[in-house]
């Protein structure tokens, strides 16, 4: 499903001892869930970003269900985005003038194939909520919700467009254990339905979770382990 | 990007930054509102001043003279004699493609006096009579002409066919040798009151001495501008001496009669031919009319001309007024006329040029209204940058969940054409408001000759030209941030 070859990144004229990922060769299958560990700054986030397609200035070659990247437009590679996709971040990235369910069916004004009205797109978006468990809250506005609460409303937003891959940064990185919890237990029984998921983590339950274990340290993979149940 | 999504994110971000915007929508507003302030003023004025006051549909052509110093003289030395202004040249005149009418019109080339005006003033008044005559069909052709029925405005002294006296209009006219006629009278003695002497002919007739017959009043027609003129300053400027003056109104003057000797005035006599005696009775206003004195028809004046001044001078004539329904036909009109050898009156030569000083005017107002909105759109550009810089992460998130480029570009000039549209719209209203605000306040000024109901004109053409000049100039204004936003890396901006 993700193919990276010699993938090399630096951030505006960083000398060669700066680069933020050096020669990065890495495979993940469809239905994986790889965590990706690693200290600050090692460059997990600048690496899930060329893989969502978020960042075109890079050397090397970073495919996404087998078809290259680089070449793509600016178009091209929204689409990319739009239907392959789903992003949750650290910090949300909820619009808060937004409500909750307006939210969660952003990914629609950009992508023609999953509801093609209010109503159909109302209706997924409620689904959705339901699905991690926020219906109640729909109505809402971002800022009068809990972070854990937060954060599945993300996760419902990132699966609006039906993505084949959902790409975590830190996504427990704001909340406590117990909600921390819950949004993992969220993730795996994504993956258990066949969602590809790569989740950046500190988190050693979101470790633990995880089959395989990528650990990057200044760019490069340094540890690539697949654990046996 | 779906059409419905865009504008409901567009006005979802709207509703939440309108302050932020508020600065620069106000300046398109103001500046809208001033362009249709302006233009609207501009055309307004233009209509009464072409209009009404210099009557720009009428080019008046006189005969081409050269200046010579304080001396206008027909040629120099024989050289470039122009061609004479007689029928054969209205004939000409009327052949311009454009030109609806072309009405001749003379001067009286003798002096003249008129004495009259007691029913009115209260005593008889004597004065030099200026004169002069136009043909029938001017009347017909001019505006305003209030209470003139055309055949109240005919030469008394124009042959009338007749079989028996009852076809003949009164006043003591008879059907003689298959003409109508006016009673045979005498001379009164001299040292009889006027009066006296006028009340030897029946009705309204007067004896006309050197034919020994009765004749009805010569009619004539007045300037109504004259009348607006005479009540709006000249009633205070006069009264202030001795009794006030009355203000006039034209249905109290029509049919006033005076008493006029042609051939003799306070300025001399004429040594052409002995003085005549007529009556004159104002019968109407007009545009056609002369501004100060009184109109007679073209007939009558061009018989005295030559009875005065000889036959050639009764051919002559002194202008040709020519109607041009389109104004847009007006500089092919003139330059046709020119090419024949002909010029236009000092009062046509205005109205070029009054039209261009107004269109002049009018254009550098609507470039400092065009200035303040294009200042507007200036302010539109920082403030979008500002919004742009705030919702770095929020559009990088919308990148994300799949918004291209492009996508982002669209909102930000849809939010401003939006901005542009309410603030245009806003623009438009203000300015046609202060507009008649404006109209309201000037019913407070005194009168003054050709005060028109409305100072203004508001062509079709300025709602959508207004409208979308506020729209270009704000998505201009916008293009530049937008473009930033769209380019902005959005990894970065979800890494800061
Ligand atoms: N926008 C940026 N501009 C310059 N350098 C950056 C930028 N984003 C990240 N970096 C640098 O790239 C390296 C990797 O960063 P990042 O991928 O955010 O690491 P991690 O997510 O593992 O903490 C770091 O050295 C960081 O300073
Ligand atoms: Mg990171």
């Amino acid at each position: 499903m993700i193919r990276l070859r010699q993938v090399t990144k630096r951030y505006g004229t960083a000398r060669a001892d700066e680069q933020a990922l050096v020669g990065i060769d890495l495979d993940i299958v469809a239905g994986e869930h790889v965590a990706l560990l690693g200290p600050s700054g090692s460059g997990k986030t600048t690496l899930l970003n060329l893989i969502g397609g978020l960042d075109r200035a890079y050397e090397g070659t970073v495919s996404v269900n087998a078809i290259d990247l680089a070449p793509l437009s600016d178009g091209a590679l929204a689409r990319m985005r739009s239907s392959t996709v789903g992003f949750v971040f650290q910090h949300y990235g909820l619009l808060d003038h937004l409500s909750v369910v307006d939210n969660v069916m952003l990914p629609g004004a950009f992508c023609d194939d999953v509801a093609r009205t209010r109503a159909e797109s109302t209706t997924r978006a409620m689904q959705l909520l339901e699905r991690v468990g926020i219906a109640h809250k729909a109505a809402a506005l971002p800022p009068k919700l809990s972070g854990g609460q937060r954060q599945r409303v993300a996760v419902a937003r990132a699966l609006f467009n039906h993505p084949k891959l959902l790409l975590c940064d830190e996504p427990t990185g704001s909340l406590d254990t117990n909600t921390g919890a819950s949004v993992i237990r969220l993730l795996e029984a994504l993956n258990a339905e066949g969602v590809t998921l790569v989740t950046v983590t500190h988190d050693a339950r979101v470790a633990s979770s995880a089959r395989r274990i990528v650990r990057l340290e200044d760019g490069r993979v340094v540890e690539d382990a697949v654990r046996r149940p | 990007m779906k059409a419905r999504a865009l504008l409901s994110l567009v006005a979802q971000s709207l509703s939440r930054a309108r302050v932020a915007y508020v600065a620069s929508a106000l300046g398109v507003c103001v500046g809208v509102a001033s362009l249709v302030f302006f233009i609207g003023l501009g055309e307004g004025v233009r209509r009464v001043v072409l209009d009404r006051v210099l009557v720009a549909q009428h080019v008046e052509v006189v005969r081409k003279s050269f200046d010579a110093g304080p001396l206008r003289v027909d040629s120099i030395f024989g050289l470039g004699a122009t061609p004479p202004l007689d029928a054969n040249a209205v004939a000409a005149l009327a052949g311009i493609d454009g030109v609806a009418a072309a009405l001749p019109r003379a001067r009286l080339t003798f002096p003249a006096r008129a004495a009259g005006g007691r029913a009115i003033l209260g005593q008889d008044l004597v004065a030099e009579l200026i004169a002069d005559g136009v043909a029938p069909e001017s009347v017909a052709a001019s505006t305003m002409a209030a209470g003139v029925s055309l055949e109240h405005f005919v030469d008394p002294e124009a042959p009338r066919p007749c079989d028996n006296s009852s076809e003949c209009p009164g006043d003591g006219q008879v059907c003689e040798a298959g003409r109508c006629i006016g009673l045979r009278c005498v001379a009164a003695p001299e040292d009889a009151a006027s009066s006296d002497r006028l009340k030897a002919c029946p009705g309204e007739s007067a004896c006309a001495v050197d034919l020994g017959r009765c004749l009805r009043p010569i009619p004539a027609l007045a300037s109504p501008h004259a009348l607006e003129l005479y009540n709006s300053s000249l009633v205070s400027a006069l009264s202030g001496a001795g009794k006030p003056l009355p203000r006039l109104t034209p249905s109290a003057l029509i049919g006033l009669q005076v008493e006029v000797t042609f051939g003799e005035g306070f300025v001399g006599r004429s040594s052409g031919a002995p003085p005549i005696t007529r009556r004159v009775k104002l019968v109407g206003f007009a545009d056609a009319a002369i501004l100060v004195g009184l109109t007679l028809p073209l007939s009558v004046v061009q018989r005295l001309n030559a009875r005065f001044n000889g036959p050639a001078a009764g051919l002559l004539l002194h202008g040709v007024l020519l109607d041009v329904p389109a104004t847009e036909d007006l500089p092919r009109v003139v330059s046709q006329v020119r090419g024949l050898g002909f010029e236009l009156s000092d009062r046509s030569e205005n109205v070029e040029q009054a039209g261009r000083l107004i269109r002049l005017v009018t254009a550098l107002l609507s470039l400092v209204s065009g200035l303040i909105v294009a200042l507007a759109a200036l302010g539109m550009t920082q403030a979008f940058f500002v919004a742009v810089q705030q919702r770095r992460r929020e559009l990088a998130v919308l990148k994300a969940l799949g918004a291209a480029a492009s996508d982002i570009r669209a909102m930000v000039l849809l939010e401003a054409a939006i901005i542009g549209g309410l603030s245009g719209a806003s623009g438009l209203l203000l300015g046609r408001l202060s507009a008649w605000v404006a109209d309201v306040a000037a019913t407070a000024m005194p009168y003054f000759p050709f005060k028109p109901m409305t100072f203004f004109d508001f062509p079709v053409w300025i709602w959508p030209a207004g409208l979308g000049f506020a729209v270009a100039a704000c998505v201009l204004g916008a293009s530049v941030p937008a473009r930033a936003a769209a380019r902005a890396d959005p990894a970065q901006a979800l890494n800061a």
